[in-house]
C-alpha cells in the first residue's frame, strides 16, 4: 500500500525511437506503459528467472561489478545503520554470476539477504545486450545503466540527470515528490550519503509523522506509480523518488542524460561551494547576496547585461567552451588557499 | 617501517616535508625504479637496469645507486650528488595508493595520493609544508602531485615496454662481478639487460614494433647508460682506502 495521494500521469502511444524528444516537452513524470514491451530481455523475465538469468549471461565477459549486500534484518532498505554511523550494506567487488546465484538462492527465503547491483554501465557490465535492450539514445549522449536486485527500497533522493526507467524483470514501485518537497522530506547528509546522493530520512512505508511532521505535507503532493516488466517511467531531472523493488528477482534498465552543454558541471558543486562561502555570512550581507545571485544567476536573461557594450561582457555574456574553461582555472585557483 | 596513510588536509594540516638526501634520512637504498619518461635525463648520470617484479613476474626499469643493499653511492655530504634524482626518489615519502569509485558506472580504480608517516623526511616542524593556510595545496605538494601522476603512467609504459621486450625475447639476465680498488670484490644479481645480439639481429618488423610505441628510443637510452657502471664503481672506489 502507498500512501502516496496521487497517481503518476500515464501517457500514451509513445514510440520508442522517439521517447527522449516526447519526454523532453513533459514537464512533469510520465508513465509509459509497454513501451519497452519487445525488448527480449522482457520477453525472457516473463518466461522465468532462470531464462533471464542464461540470457544476461550469454552476453556477461567477466567484468568486476560492485554490489551491495545487507543482513535480512534491513528488509531490503539500502540506508543507514543507527544513528546514521555507518550504511547499513556492505558494498563488494564481485561478478555478475555470483550476483544471479544469490538472488536465485534466496528466491523464495521469507527473509533473504539484500542482494543490490545498482546503476552498473550496461555497456560495460553486458556488452551488446544494449543492441536490443536500450531505447535508442540518439544526439542525448545518454549513459545506460542496470540495477539487478531482489526486495530492496531506496529512499527519496533526486537526479541531476534526466532519467528513463524501463522495468524489465520484476515489479517497481516509485514514489515522487517535486523538487519543490526539498524542506518536507527531512533530507540527509549531503557528504555521507548511502550510494552517492542524499536521501530522505523518513521511512515512506511507515512514517513517523511525530518526528518528521511536515513529511504529511510531502505526502500531498507525493505521485505513485507501479510498474510491471516492459513499462518505463520518466523522471524529469530533480525530482525526488522512492524506489522499491517488489519481487524476489528485479532488473531495470535506465537511461540518464543531461539538455545542457557538455562543459556545464555539477551545480550540487555550486551549492557546497555556497554553504562555504556564502551561508554563514553576517545576515546582512547575506540577504544581499541573495539578491546577487537572483540578479545574475537565477534571474538571469537577455537584460543583465544589455547595458554593457558586447565585446565587455565577459562572464556576464553568453558562456561558450573557452570561456568556461577560463572560469573553471580561476575558480581552481582561486580555490586552492 | 612505513606507514602509508591516505594524505588528506585535516587529519595532515601541520605535516612537512624536508627533503634533505642524507644517510639515514629514508633513501639507503641502491636501486630506484625510473620509467622512460625519465630515461633521457637518468642516462647521463646511472646505469639502467631492469629487475623482476616479484609479484607480477614481468621487468621493470630500475637506476642502480650501490653494489650492496643500502648501498646508495649518490648521497653525500651535500645532498644528492647528481644533476638529477629519479622521480621515485623525488616523490618520497608520498606515494600512489587507489581508491575504489564507480566512474560513470564502471568501477574504477582512482589513483589518490598516500604519504609515508614513518619516512624520517615528515615532520611537523622542518621543510616545505604540504598544505596552504587553509588546506589548499602547497606549491610543493602540487609539484609532487604531477610527479606521482607521472610515475603512475610511467607504470603502464613499464609493463608495455616489459611486454614486448619478453616478446622479442631481448631480457637476459645478468650478474656483476666488481673488483675495487681495496682488493675486495662484489657480486650483483638479478639483475637482466637487453641481449646485445638479439637486438642487432632483430627483423625489421621487430623493429617497426618497438619503434611505433617509442621504445627503439628507450632500449638505445638503456644501452648507453651502461657506461655509467665505470663511473659507479669509480665513485664506490673513491671511499675505499688507498
Amino acid at each position: 500500500m502507498s500512501r502516496a495521494k496521487l497517481k503518476i500521469k500515464e501517457i500514451q502511444d509513445v514510440d520508442p525511437a522517439s521517447a527522449f524528444e516526447r519526454v523532453a516537452s513533459e514537464p512533469d513524470p510520465a508513465v509509459m506503459r509497454g513501451l519497452v514491451s519487445d525488448w527480449p530481455l522482457v520477453q525472457k523475465a516473463r518466461e522465468s528467472a532462470a531464462e533471464t538469468g542464461r540470457y544476461l549471461l550469454d552476453f556477461y565477459q567477466g567484468a568486476p561489478v560492485t554490489a551491495f549486500v545487507a543482513r535480512p534484518e534491513t528488509g531490503g532498505r539500502i540506508f543507514y545503520s543507527d544513528q546514521l554511523a555507518e550504511t547499513n550494506f556492505e558494498q563488494i567487488k564481485t561478478r555478475l554470476d555470483w550476483v544471479l546465484d544469490q538472488i536465485s538462492e534466496h528466491a523464495s527465503d521469507d527473509a533473504p539477504p539484500t542482494i543490490y547491483m545498482g546503476s552498473m554501465a550496461l555497456d560495460y557490465c553486458l556488452p551488446g545486450l544494449r543492441d536490443r535492450n536500450a531505447l535508442p539514445t540518439g544526439e542525448s549522449r545518454a549513459t545506460v545503466r542496470i540495477w539487478i536486485g531482489n526486495r530492496t527500497t531506496v529512499a527519496a533522493h533526486y537526479d541531476v540527470l534526466e532519467n528513463i526507467a524501463c522495468v524489465c524483470a520484476g515489479r517497481r514501485r516509485f514514489t515522487l515528490f517535486p523538487p519543490d518537497q526539498l524542506s518536507n522530506l527531512y533530507v540527509g547528509p549531503i557528504d555521507f550519503t548511502p550510494a552517492g546522493q542524499a536521501v530522505s530520512l523518513v521511512d515512506i512505508n511507515d512514517p513517523d509523522l511525530e518526528r518528521y511532521p511536515r513529511f504529511a505535507e510531502a505526502l500531498e503532493h507525493a505521485q505513485v506509480a507501479e510498474l510491471e516488466p516492459g513499462d518505463a517511467l520518466y523522471i524529469p531531472s530533480m525530482w525526488w523518488h522512492h524506489v522499491e523493488g517488489l519481487e524476489s528477482f528485479n532488473i531495470l534498465i535506465n537511461h540518464w542524460w543531461r539538455n545542457v552543454p557538455k562543459h556545464m558541471g555539477a551545480p550540487a558543486d555550486a551549492l557546497l561551494h555556497a554553504i562555504l562561502d556564502i551561508r554563514d555570512l553576517p545576515e546582512p550581507q547575506r540577504r544581499a547576496w541573495k539578491g546577487f545571485f537572483d540578479y545574475y544567476v537565477f534571474d538571469y536573461g537577455p537584460e543583465t547585461a544589455a547595458h554593457i557594450p558586447e565585446s565587455r561582457r565577459g562572464v556576464l555574456g553568453e558562456l561558450d567552451e573557452d570561456a568556461a574553461r577560463k572560469v573553471r582555472a580561476t575558480l581552481r585557483n582561486k580555490l586552492n588557499r | 617501517m612505513t606507514r602509508h596513510v591516505l594524505l588528506d588536509n585535516v587529519t595532515h594540516k601541520n605535516l612537512r616535508v624536508d627533503k634533505a638526501y642524507r644517510k639515514g634520512a629514508g633513501y639507503d637504498v641502491n636501486l630506484a625504479r625510473v620509467f622512460p619518461v625519465e630515461f633521457v635525463h637518468l642516462q647521463r648520470e646511472y646505469p639502467l637496469f631492469f629487475v623482476k617484479n616479484t609479484e607480477g613476474g614481468h621487468f621493470e626499469p630500475i637506476a642502480l645507486l650501490g653494489f650492496s643493499e643500502a648501498e646508495n653511492l649518490f648521497l653525500g655530504d651535500d645532498g644528492w650528488d647528481a644533476g638529477y634524482v629519479p622521480l621515485s626518489i623525488q616523490r618520497q615519502p608520498l606515494l600512489i595508493g587507489f581508491q575504489e569509485r564507480l566512474d560513470d558506472g564502471v568501477p574504477t580504480q582512482v589513483p589518490v595520493v598516500h604519504i609515508d608517516l614513518d619516512h624520517p623526511s615528515v615532520s611537523e616542524t622542518e621543510g616545505e609544508p604540504l598544505f596552504l593556510a587553509h588546506g589548499g595545496e602547497s606549491p610543493w605538494l602540487e609539484r609532487m602531485s604531477s610527479i606521482l601522476k607521472a610515475i603512475h603512467e610511467g607504470h603502464e609504459l613499464n609493463q608495455t615496454l616489459s611486454q614486448l621486450l619478453v616478446g622479442l625475447e631481448l631480457i637476459e639476465s645478468l650478474v656483476l662481478e666488481i673488483a675495487f680498488k681495496d682488493g675486495s670484490k662484489q657480486t650483483v644479481k638479478g639483475l637482466y639487460t637487453i641481449n646485445e645480439e638479439k637486438f642487432a639481429g632483430l627483423s625489421a618488423n621487430g623493429l617497426e614494433v618497438l619503434h611505433r610505441g617509442g621504445h627503439l628510443r628507450d632500449i638505445f637510452l638503456m644501452q648507453a647508460s651502461l657506461a655509467n657502471l665505470d663511473r659507479l664503481i669509480e665513485r664506490k672506489n673513491r671511499l675505499l682506502p688507498a
